[in-house]
């Protein structure tokens, strides 16, 4: 399962993120009134992905952040009202950071994956449930680490590192100019900006064998505080380290720990193989390492449940395309607005895409092969009813681009002979920027002449070059696609 | 934009908002057979292959895009499932269906296009007809 996370699944999650990240953009005020970087775009764009990967609501969320914020910042009495060291946290000694928080998060997890038990879908929550770890099924235990864990480090880590990393190039304005003339820099930037927000400051691991380390003696069972904020400044393996520098290579940076920024979407990480996260964390042989089975270290879980259902992203390689249109023998037979909400329950289940193909008509030709021996079978070259209902594609997959956020579109058989090129240029691009990059075209030809002739389109030149109208819709998108 | 062709000259025009992306939308191409042309057009625009049935042999496709610099599995592979139905009034099974796509996906096919009025009746139990379809997929990928 660790093949889950191809680079192509990751180029789709690319374009879900870029897409609610410039939904996030949009809303803000108008340019020179003032707002919260942070609770405005970098607290909201890690919050709707993780929205996705559990398959709830955005606004639910609110919730389960601020107990983890109050969770993990449990000696700061500015975000949490019961203190570590101050307070008695007696009672709260089995959870997460001794904090009342952990409590309440582990039982609205409880709750979350009851939902999930009823209700799975393609989430990351409903595959982990069905997923196998050395051949046990989690553990309620390691369920309730997993998701305080989700709900912590899914999001504080990219949330500090997207504040921090627009506050570097604010200070740093010409390593911003840098980037913007040099666009490849992207991914060296990316991890710079992560080695120098270094948003977990320090990891505690338990050592799993007797060892010395920088001439102090470790023995196993030692717990072992590992400072990566001052790796991610070591001398010794930076060149001047407290620059900010968006070309810098190589960035070995430690801010995941050992094995490098594999949970930052948009990457492919290292091969996990069957060492699912204990490879991530340290190489065979690594002294210092994740505590047991018996007691969860909630990261050596996270990796491990990485290794097990991708990168957190509920990711499947195979994709289903939900097709909706040849759907007339449902009853009550789903008119366009049905068409809408099919796509929506398809986005809820964790599909990957609607499709909706076309015919602008069809003629008295249509059946000339005879109707199919059973109506639910597929619409083929003459077998169809000449009153069989296909509604416009692309003002369909507009309706539906608004009402989802993820799903794919696709234009499943756009008859572009049918229209003049710029005119399909137009609308394609404008349902693209509608859906946020979601948009998947197949052009193609109709078998049906009777659709040509209606619309006074010669048939014989599309059957001389059935290639004619794609080539040169490829072109105009391509063309338009260049122009600066 | 300006373009001069067969059957289209135009421009210089101006076509404005431009695609979301850069490249703009994913193009899928298909056909009855993978003729030079389709390969020349999966080759040149695709990201992905539709054939809308049985796609034959797809080494020259592969060697095509190798020989443009194009990795073969830049491509979405799309195949797809068809119910068959024990009679003509009667829907298909899911996991009859669902079996074939082990196969499909042997063969670097990733993408599964369902139809599910081949396998329901009841417009309103669509929900349910896909969280069991993502189940199923999702077990089918573990498998």
């Amino acid at each position: 399962v660790a093949s889950t996370f191809s680079q192509r699944a990751v180029a789709v999650y690319e374009h879900f993120i870029t897409g609610l990240t410039e939904e996030v953009l949009e809303r803000l005020p108008a340019p020179g009134e003032a707002f919260d970087f942070v609770d405005a775009v970098a607290k909201e764009v890690p919050i709707r992905v993780l929205a996705q990967v559990m398959g709830l609501p955005a606004a639910d969320l609110d919730l389960f952040i601020d107990l983890g914020d109050r969770l993990i910042a449990n000696t700061d009495p500015e975000i949490t009202d019961v203190v570590w060291g101050r307070d008695d946290t007696d009672a709260y000694r089995r959870f997460p950071f001794r904090s009342p928080y952990g409590k309440r998060l582990w039982d609205l997890g409880r709750e979350v994956v009851a939902g999930r038990l009823r209700e799975p879908g393609d989430d990351l929550l409903s595959k982990l449930l069905r997923a196998e770890v050395d051949g046990d099924r989690l553990s309620e235990t390691d369920l309730d680490n997993f998701f305080s864990i989700l709900v912590v480090a899914g999001n504080e880590t990219t949330r500090i590192a997207i504040a921090q990393g627009v506050l570097a190039f604010c200070q740093y304005p010409e390593q911003w100019d840098r980037l913007r003339a040099g666009p490849d820099l992207i991914e060296a930037a990316t991890d710079e900006v992560i080695r120098w927000s270094c948003p977990t400051h320090f990891m505690r691991r338990t050592a799993a064998a007797d060892t010395e380390l920088g001439g102090a003696r470790i023995r196993a069972g030692d717990k072992v505080v590992l400072w990566y904020v001052s790796g991610n400044r070591d001398e010794a393996e930076f060149a001047d380290p407290d620059a900010f520098d968006v070309g810098r290579s190589p960035n070995r940076h430690l801010s995941f720990g050992r094995g490098g920024p594999a949970p930052v979407p948009g990457r492919a990480p290292g091969p996990a193989g069957g060492q699912g996260g204990a490879g991530r964390a340290g190489p065979p042989g690594e002294p210092v390492r994740a505590g047991r089975r018996a007691a969860p270290d909630p990261v050596q879980l996270h990796q491990r449940a990485q290794g097990a259902a991708g990168p957190g992203l509920g990711m499947s390689p195979i994709r289903i395309v939900l097709i909706l249109t040849e759907n007339w023998t449902m009853r009550p037979s789903p008119d366009v607005a049905g068409l809408v909400q099919f796509a929506v329950e398809a986005e809820r289940a964790g599909l990957d895409a609607v499709m909706v193909s076309e015919h602008v008509v069809l003629g008295p030709s249509a059946d000339a092969a005879g109707l199919p021996a059973n109506p639910r079978d597929y619409a083929l070259p003459g077998n169809q009813d000449p009153a069989t209902p296909w509604p416009s594609p692309l003002v369909l997959l507009s309706a539906i681009a608004a009402a989802t956020t993820r799903i794919r579109l696709v234009a499943g058989a756009l008859i572009s002979p049918l229209r003049h090129p710029l005119t399909t240029a137009k609308d394609l691009a404008t349902l693209d920027r509608l859906s946020g990059g979601r948009l998947v075209v197949q052009p193609t030809v109709s078998w049906h002449r009777d659709e040509y002739d209606a619309l006074g389109v010669p048939f014989g030149q599309r059957g001389a070059d059935p290639g004619r109208a794609t080539r040169d819709l490829g072109r105009s998108l391509e063309r338009l696609a260049s122009e600066p | 934009v300006s373009h001069s062709g067969k059957h289209y000259s135009f421009g210089p025009i101006w076509v404005e908002p431009q695609p979301a992306r850069p490249g703009g939308p994913d193009l899928w191409f298909g056909g009855s057979s993978l003729h030079p042309r389709l390969i020349a057009r999966l080759v040149r625009y695709g990201s992905g292959f539709n054939p809308l049935g049985p796609a034959g042999d797809l080494a020259p496709l592969a060697a095509a895009m190798a020989a443009a610099g194009r990795r073969p599995d830049e491509l979405e592979y799309v195949g797809g499932t068809r119910g068959d139905f024990p009679g003509p009034d009667a829907v298909a099974d899911l996991d009859q269906a669902l079996a074939a796509v082990p196969a499909q996906l042997a063969r670097g096919f990733t993408t599964i296009c369902v139809k599910p009025s081949q396998f329901i009746d009841d417009a309103a139990a669509i929900g349910a007809f896909c969280r069991s379809l993502a189940a199923k997929a999702a077990s089918l990928d573990e498998s």
